[in-house]
């Protein structure tokens, strides 16, 4: 049976083919800059690689030019093999606990939370009309990114602020790569053979860390938005939010040119002048000072999540997980920050971990036989996430 | 030898004075509604209370009615017994790492970073200035609030902000409650016998703060580049997600200014339990079975017990944990509810002696891997102590 994974951004759509339930990739792809200038495409099957520049005026566009591609690649031979589709949705509020069909009650219901998550959710919800459009005969699916945290409790997810801002206005904490989160725990319970307690450290250029009980979420360091929690890429995280108004008064921008900073300019990004964790690796090496100030800070920050979740966790904790990009490859980050794990018994295994690298096909073990909890490094796959889900509701 | 140390709030003045041979406190007092219809003061002297409504139209009336009263009451005879004065100040920017004699230079700094502390620091002035004219002749001495929190490293103090606005604006961690957490950090190498421990002090009160000290130096602390960062509090909300602001502007078509006064004053305890931020209400509300009080009593224990965690794995593990301020020395309640959730650092209380209340007791069982202790706080006392150091030398 075949299942497509479908990511839709404002002027994105990523893709992924699969046959369930053996999990195999029959494509993947990419389409950017929908409704822009250059909009162009780019297709794996098996090894080849088909890049093209292509006019894509919007999300319907690409949702036509995908589905004719897969017909003449060969790779199905009509659009009734599709199964169904299983859409990434980045907010369902508390109305979500689980993935779900998607219908016109629901769409209807994730346009009405829109306003917590304006640059997703609408997007999202064009690549759930363009290929309801395109294949009515597959189901479409909707899997969100805040869902896998719905089990977590009040006293850990309401703010301390005006208790009417829940009730009114929905402020509490979501947290977000609910798909990952969950993904790294379906499989470390294979791996360890029981419902484990995790701390899992989703370490990309956004990044979050949550604590699971019993293969429950329980915490998660992401809150009302993806700018909370732990220092990121370009996102600040946590910070003491009243210097928000003290920069508005200093430099005169505004909110929405603030908000955007600590979005966009801040985290790695504002310390040390770059993002990507290739190149500050590289600076980091170098011994650049900003860039060692940098690194100390994001380990720190993620230290700080490990230290509150272990002790949530009553310190059970099966096993700390590192995954998606900077956590899988960037054997740097993940030795800094074991070292600053001795108070709960962490103990590094340099070289395992400087062999564990997803790019080059290694997962596994970086702590040493001793150590009192064992870190893995271990690969997400939200894509997959999402076509087993869908396959799930299928029946 | 007598020191009095001043803490002047933009309408109020708190003394007191101690005689420091024995470290005494002999009178405090406390003058409110200062330039307000209906100002007052009341002193405590000798197991008394007097209190007497009095029109104080500034800080500088306000201190010659302490004086004359001072003498009037039979506290002191002469002014000149006064032989220094202790100011709490608030802000002390990144340039006052301790306590200092008060200079024009010293007042001219309280001034500039009046606008990281724009409701105490022009208060504390008024405090100074009102004193100097009063007593022109005795030596005066600053106690900063951040001053403590100076041996922070960068790591610690910057946030994940453009760099700029901390070499530009000066944004970073400063913390506050200093002479508080300096006070107990001071008293700890008593109760352990060594001056080499790791140790998480929290202040808790109406405002609160935790720190992690090692030796007495500060190396983290809750609040940041206000008091209104860290745990949850009163009626401040302590750390959340900073996209809460902007969105409720939206909502609610405020002004920043507006929804920061929100997450100041209406926010923490209050916020939650939507009845109070007082601690022994909340607590009153939890045992009359109200919802919403054990919901702010649970979130709070939890904002306390995550950084005590952080902070013992920053300091690679803790000696001692100690409990000062309001709630930290009284409720035995919200002391039990943090204790049992540090179980598994091996942290066990002892029940009997944690229910004594205001008093310095160890809490912790004798088999306890941490001691913990609660220890009265005296930020007053500690003020009148680096007095008495400076003018000395």
């Amino acid at each position: 049976m075949k299942i497509l994974s479908v990511n839709a951004g404002s002027s994105t759509l990523k893709f992924r083919l699969y046959e369930m339930p053996e999990e195999s990739v029959l494509m993947k792809g990419t389409m950017e800059r929908i409704g822009l200038d250059g909009s162009n495409l780019s297709i794996r099957i098996g090894d080849e690689k088909i890049q093209r520049d292509v006019v894509l005026q919007n999300h319907a566009d690409a949702v036509n030019v995908l589905l004719k591609e897969l017909l003449d690649q060969g790779v199905i031979s009509s659009l009734e093999e599709i199964k169904a589709v299983g859409h990434r949705i980045v907010h369902g509020g508390n109305l979500y606990s689980s993935s779900v069909v998607m219908n016109d009650r629901v769409i209807h219901e994730i346009e009405n939370i829109s306003d917590l998550a304006p640059l997703h959710n609408p997007a999202n919800l064009i690549g759930v009309r363009a290929f309801t459009e395109a294949i009515p005969t597959a189901v479409q699916v909707g899997c969100f990114d805040t869902a896998f945290h719905q089990t977590l409790k009040e006293a850990d997810y309401l703010y301390p602020i005006p208790y009417e801002w829940y009730v009114k206005y929905h402020i509490r904490k979501y947290g977000f790569h609910g798909l990952s989160h969950k993904f790294i725990t379906e499989k470390m319970t294979t791996i360890l053979k029981k419902n484990p307690n995790l701390i899992i450290c989703h370490i990309g250029n956004g990044a979050s860390i949550s604590a699971i009980r019993e293969g429950k979420s329980i915490d998660t360091s992401m809150g009302f938005t993806p700018n909370a929690g732990i220092m990121m890429g370009t996102r600040s995280g946590d910070i003491d939010y009243t210097l928000i108004s003290y920069a508005m008064k200093k430099t005169g921008y505004n909110l929405d040119k603030i908000d955007s900073i600590l979005n966009r300019e801040s985290g790695l990004e504002g310390i040390a002048g770059m993002s990507d964790l290739r190149d500050l690796d590289r600076a980091f090496e170098a011994g650049e000072e900003k860039v060692k100030l940098a690194f100390d800070m994001y380990t720190n920050k993620i230290v700080d999540y490990i230290a509150k979740y272990f002790m949530k966790l009553e310190g059970k904790v099966d096993a700390i997980c590192f995954t998606a990009g900077g956590g899988e490859n960037d054997t740097i980050i993940r030795a800094e920050v074991l070292k600053k794990l001795g108070a709960i018994g962490v103990m590094l295994d340099a070289e395992k971990n400087d062999s564990m690298i997803v790019r080059k096909g290694m997962e596994g073990i970086i702590t040493t036989d001793d150590s009192k909890i064992p870190v893995y490094v271990v690969a997400t796959d939200e894509e997959l996430m999402i076509a087993r889900d869908a396959f799930a509701l299928l029946g | 030898m007598k020191i009095m140390s001043i803490n002047a709030g933009s309408s109020s003045l708190k003394f007191s004075l101690f005689e420091m041979n024995e470290k005494n406190c002999i009178a405090s007092g406390y003058f409110e509604r200062v330039g307000l219809p209906g100002s007052f003061y009341t002193i405590k002297y000798n197991g008394e209370k007097i209190r007497e409504e009095v029109d104080m139209p500034n800080h500088t009336v306000a201190v010659e009615v302490l004086l004359d009263r001072l003498i009037s009451i039979g506290i002191i005879q002469d002014l000149s017994e006064i032989d220094g004065i202790g100011h709490r100040l608030v802000h002390g920017g990144d340039k006052y790492k301790s306590s200092v004699r008060i200079t024009d230079e010293v007042v001219e700094d309280l001034r500039k970073y009046s606008e990281l502390a724009p409701l105490h620091n022009p208060a504390n002035i008024l405090g100074i200035e009102a004193i100097q004219k009063a007593l022109p002749s005795v030596p005066m001495v600053g106690v900063f609030d951040t001053a403590f929190h100076q041996t922070m490293d960068p790591v610690q103090y910057i946030y994940p902000v453009p760099y700029e606005w901390y070499t530009k604006y000066g944004v970073r961690k400063y913390g506050f409650h200093g002479t508080s957490h300096c006070y107990i950090s001071k008293q700890i190498p008593r109760l352990l016998g060594t001056e080499e421990y790791k140790a998480i002090i929290c202040h808790l009160g109406s405002g609160g703060s935790i720190s992690a000290v090692q030796n007495g130096k500060c190396i983290d602390t809750t609040m940041g580049f206000t008091p209104l960062a860290g745990i949850m509090m009163g009626t401040r909300s302590g750390d959340i997600d900073p996209s809460i602001i902007p969105f409720m502007m939206q909502k609610e078509d405020k002004t920043v200014d507006e929804v920061m006064d929100d997450l100041n004053k209406r926010s923490g305890f209050l916020g939650v339990s939507q009845t109070a931020s007082d601690f022994r209400d909340i607590y009153v509300g939890i045992t009359s079975g109200n919802e919403q009080c054990q919901l702010a009593f649970d979130k709070y224990v939890q904002t306390v017990v995550n950084y005590i965690a952080q902070y013992y794995v920053e300091l690679g593990g803790a000696d001692i944990i100690c409990f000062t301020a309001g709630v930290g020395e009284n409720a035995s309640e919200a002391r039990m509810a943090i204790m049992e959730k540090l179980t598994c650092l091996g942290v066990k209380i002892d029940l009997e002696k944690n229910q004594i209340r205001g008093k310095e007791v160890k809490i912790s069982s004798d088999d306890s891997n941490i001691v913990c202790y609660v220890v009265p706080t005296n930020e007053e006392l500690m003020i009148a102590e680096d007095t008495l150091t400076l003018i000395g030398e």
